[in-house]
């Protein structure tokens, strides 16, 4: 008996989902049904954890993954609720370090960064090209380096909630639609490519098209924890 | 003993203190009192010569002992012991019902570390499900062998399907060779397992090919290079059973 991958509730919705199965290589493939292919730039290595799982390891300095914007169009959200999911495990490096995102900085699209501070915050951070600010954010705390993080982000309406493995953060901010964008989507660095490396691991990089519940999130990571162990 | 005297200047009247053996002063004015400090009596004059016991100081208790009801008195400490036991019967009542909570408590505590082991051992069969699981893409068939579908290094026991290749794209003019490999051991090398030449058009005016894949635990990928023509893009479709 197998299970079916878009009946699984969670999996509602989905748009990208990188389980970084190929092991090798410099591409990665999209286990979501929009099939976006994503490319390896400046050679990460792939790193099986002890469970077996492959992930991919970036050394903070040049590597990252990238998407074209026009093969990611479904990811160009500028009103509506999306959602962010995937595991990492950031190291000390640059102190502004982009997990993934689909953005210009003051123009438009949306950002997840990390930022290397005794409070290690996690950021959702949306760009305006116009209007009262050029930038509105969520953000929470506590993320700390050297360790596997399930992180779960569902934008809805003017905030969004962060979870970290599966529990609900206290998280601060207030969010205005994000205005469009004509950059890729960047796993590990800067939207120019030239600046806030990732560095260390990361697996399963997810986004969705809905907010998923605190019971997704849970559920996911209850799921897929036991590889993390 | 001698006898000592103090005036009372507010009452006229003179107290006295002494031992009982002492002989009672005389002549003194009405109402004095005297008390014996051995037996501790208080003693009164009613004409200034002969004494006469009396219950309290300064006040006449005669009649007092009618009032006090010692039946309604002990009634009442009969009630009150009563309200007592009640209390501490309710009291025990209470502990009684704690003590019944608390094992209540134990009982659902062992029924939920059971169902606990319960849900564990459900979740390590639930965690084993595979999912059926699907991707693709597209790839340039050129002289150099490259991969379609590659799983380089599974995290254990999955099971590939199927590969679909389009050959939409594919001309009469143009030969694909399409290669199955297969690791069968940790960090062995890849097995040539299937070899298969595509030489012009599909036979049956087919649009697309289906490579069938088997169950693999170190490594499965199928690649596709031109033999002649020109270079091709190809789109493929795999599904794989995965944990």
């Amino acid at each position: 008996m197998a299970l079916h991958y878009d009946a699984l509730a969670y999996n509602n919705g989905i748009l990208l989902d990188l389980p970084f199965r190929e092991g090798v290589g410099t591409i990665t493939h999209d286990i979501a049904k929009p099939h976006h292919t994503t490319t390896l730039v400046n050679t990460p290595t792939w790193a099986a954890l002890g469970s077996g799982l492959m992930t991919l390891e970036l050394n903070g300095t040049g590597e990252y993954l990238e998407a074209s914007n026009a093969s990611t169009a479904d990811l160009g959200f500028t009103s509506g609720n999306f959602s962010i999911g995937g595991w990492f495990n950031w190291a000390d490096g640059y102190e502004s370090q982009i997990i993934i995102g689909r953005y210009e900085v003051d123009v438009g699209g949306w950002e997840l960064y990390l930022f290397d501070d005794p409070n290690w915050y996690l950021t959702l951070r949306l760009h305006h090209a116009g209007g009262a600010a050029t930038r509105t954010a969520c953000y929470s705390s506590g993320w700390t380096q050297d360790i596997w993080h399930f992180v779960g982000i569902s934008r809805t309406g003017s905030t969004a909630i962060m979870h970290r493995n599966g529990v609900a953060l206290a998280t601060t901010g207030i969010l205005e639609d994000a205005e469009a964008t004509t950059r890729d989507l960047v796993m590990g660095c800067r939207f120019t490519k030239d600046n806030d490396y990732f560095k260390n691991k990361m697996w399963g990089m997810r986004v969705w098209g809905s907010a998923l519940s605190a019971s997704d999130w849970l559920t996911i990571y209850n799921s897929e924890s036991r590889w993390f162990a | 003993m001698a006898i000592t005297v103090w005036m009372d200047v507010e009452s006229r009247i003179d107290k006295f203190f002494c031992l009982s053996t002492d002989d009672k002063p005389t002549g003194v004015p009405i109402g004095s009192i005297l008390y014996t400090i051995d037996t501790l009596v208080w003693y009164i004059t009613y004409n200034g010569t002969d004494w006469v016991e009396k219950k309290s100081e300064g006040i006449d208790l005669t009649g007092i002992d009618a009032v006090i009801d010692d039946e309604a008195i002990l009634a009442a400490v009969g009630v009150v012991d009563g309200v007592v036991d009640d209390i501490l019967l309710d009291t025990e009542d209470i502990q009684s019902t704690v003590n019944d909570i608390e094992t209540d408590v134990a009982t659902v505590d062992a029924a939920v570390a059971v169902v606990d082991i319960v849900v564990d051992a459900i979740k390590v069969t639930t965690d084993a499900l595979p999912t059926l699981t699907e991707t693709g893409g597209t790839v340039g068939a050129s002289g150099v062998e490259t991969d379609v579908y590659i799983n380089n290094a599974p995290s254990g026991v999955f099971k590939p399907i199927a590969l679909k290749i389009d050959f939409t794209n594919h001309t009469a003019a143009e030969t694909v060779m399409i290669t199955e490999y297969y690791r069968i051991k940790s960090g062995g090398g890849w097995l040539k397992e299937d070899y298969v030449v595509f030489e012009g058009l599909l036979a049956n005016d087919q649009d697309s090919i289906v490579v069938d894949l088997n169950p693999n635990r170190y490594g499965v990928k199928v690649t596709i290079e031109k033999g002649a023509g020109t270079d091709r893009d190809y789109e493929w479709e795999v599904f794989y059973e995965v944990v």
